[in-house]
């Protein structure tokens, strides 16, 4: 994206702005007086020329000086400007050197660290946010070291601004470069894992995106893993959605086809915490390839979870007709194919997210059978991956086929993401089976996580 | 006659060194002057330089609101 260089509310280095006004102004100044000068003491030439021997002798007193004047003035404004430009040339080039190499630190210990700012809401990745001074609330878009400052920037209002991530700059508040939308120090400094929650409309997404950060909550407050909220917003959000499911109320449909990020941060014990990324797209964004155009955060997954509604698969409709007449309403199958949902998901890769025309995606794919608290499901999943691909086979051998020609890194797993049906009651939901491909997925995406896969297997 | 002739020279070169001590004595007031005026002009000069960057050459100043 190209943006137009806005200047900066801050004040640049002396040596790449003021200095060149001052020694401008310097020399017109310097050169005006010689000329004042030089025009006094031929006023006094005139005034004594006329005049006795001794007038004459001052006369050709004045008349050289004022000579004098004009042609040293000239000499001296020339020798003292060049000396001043290269003053003022050396230090800009000190500057510039400083900057530079401090610039390029920054932004090589970020690469290494894994650090760039991602939006939650618009799912821009940018190599730097956008930071707001604390006194005055001037944005600063380019606050890194510069022509404005090596280590810091002073904003039009005094205050001092640190300039790189090695003085904190990440605690200024901040925005994102793209929709303006306030970002946390978690949001720009932190490594991260992005995964979206994949599948058609009623797959039960939402409900498995609130089960699986319960459960991941509940997984973590053990010592060695510390997982804790990014912003009060997804805290208040799990907070209601807890409660509801403790209510037996499954959780609220999304409507947004274009979804915010969930984020958590997830800390093992001595290493850097990374901050989660989690995506619950409306199931409607799947009912067009176009639909997930501007799901950028496709551009930079760590993995994928594809939730398979196994109702809306049509050997599994024919085995349980009968039985789902009655429960329909609270089964709410999913009346998007599998095999279509998947295609648009291949699709919008390859035409818009860089994979190639046929090629594997490379980060791992969790497929996760949703719903099997219905019926007999779970008897026939039982626990091992294998069984849930052997079962999906049966039913569905075109869906397994394609998803390993075009998934280089693909596990399967069955959860059931409230755990029972949703019969009206005011039993709690207590999901089964949901966080086991977030781990496993976490392990494959960072070898931080990489016991927490060991455990989860 | 040639004794006549003779002081008449003398009298003549006398005169001659006279005026050439005068003219150079004149010349070399001139230029002590010149000089002077010189040296004058260019301490101007510089002094007018270093007033200008005094006047000119500051650092920034942030005025506070």
């Amino acid at each position: 994206m190209t943006r137009t260089a806005e200047p900066e509310p801050a004040i640049k280095s002396y040596f790449f702005d003021k200095g060149y006004r001052d020694l401008g102004a310097t020399i017109a100044e310097s050169w005006k007086r010689n000329l004042a000068s030089a025009a006094e003491h031929f006023d006094k030439v005139a005034r004594g020329m006329p005049g006795e021997l001794g007038d004459k002798a001052l006369a050709i007193l004045w008349g050289a000086a004022g000579i004098s004047v004009v042609v040293f003035g000239t000499a001296v404004f020339l020798v003292a400007s060049a000396l001043h430009i290269v003053v003022l040339f050396l230090f800009f080039l000190l500057i510039y050197l400083g900057f530079s190499l401090v610039y390029l630190t920054e932004r090589a210990y970020l690469t290494w660290k894994g650090f760039f700012p991602v939006c939650p809401d618009c799912h821009s990745k940018n190599p730097l946010a956008e930071y707001f001074c604390p006194q005055c609330g001037a944005r600063h878009c380019r606050l890194i070291p510069s022509s404005y400052g090596i280590l810091h920037h002073t904003c039009q209002c005094g205050e001092k601004l640190p300039a790189t991530f090695f003085l904190k700059r990440g605690q200024l508040p901040s925005c994102c470069p793209d929709c303006k939308r306030q970002l946390e120090t978690g949001h720009i400094e932190s490594r991260k894992v992005f995964i979206p929650i994949f599948g058609g409309p009623s797959v039960g997404k939402s409900a498995f995106l609130f089960s699986v950060v319960s459960q991941l909550m509940e997984h973590t407050s053990r010592p060695g893993l510390d997982c804790s909220f990014l912003e009060s917003r997804t805290e208040g959000e799990l907070a209601r959605a807890r409660q509801q499911l403790s209510q037996g109320l499954a959780p609220e449909k999304t409507i947004s086809t274009l979804p915010r990020a969930f984020n958590l941060k997830v800390q093992a014990a001595g290493r850097d915490p990374r901050v989660l990324y989690l995506y619950d797209p409306a199931g409607e964004a799947f009912n067009e390839t176009e639909g997930l155009l501007l799901h950028q955060y496709q551009a930079y997954l760590s993995g994928l979870i594809l939730l398979i509604d196994p109702f809306a698969i049509a050997d599994v409709q024919t085995e349980y007709e009968e039985r789902m007449a009655d429960v329909r309403e609270a089964l709410k199958p999913s009346r998007l194919p599998v095999e279509v949902a998947l295609s648009r998901i291949l699709i919008g890769l390859e035409e818009h997210f860089g994979l190639g025309k046929g090629a594997r995606i490379k980060v791992p794919v969790a497929v996760v059978i949703n719903k099997i608290d219905a019926f007999d499901l779970e008897q026939k999943f039982g626990d091992a991956a294998g069984l849930v691909r052997e079962q999906l086979q049966i039913w569905d051998a075109g869906v397994v086929q394609q998803l390993e020609t075009r998934c280089a890194r693909l596990r399967f797993f069955a959860c059931s993401a409230l755990g029972r049906m949703p019969d009206g009651s005011a039993q709690p939901f207590a999901a089964r089976g949901v966080l086991e491909p977030l781990l496993w997925l976490l392990g494959e995406a960072d070898s931080v996580f990489a016991s927490e896969r060991e455990k989860a297997a | 006659m040639s004794d006549d002739s003779d002081n008449a020279a003398g009298e003549l070169f006398g005169a001659l060194f006279m005026l050439m001590l005068v003219v150079a004595a004149v010349m070399l007031a001139i230029m002590a002057l010149m000089s002077l005026g010189t040296l004058f002009g260019a301490g101007t000069a510089l002094r007018n330089y270093g007033l200008s960057f005094a006047n000119n050459v500051k650092p920034q100043r942030v005025v506070r609101p």
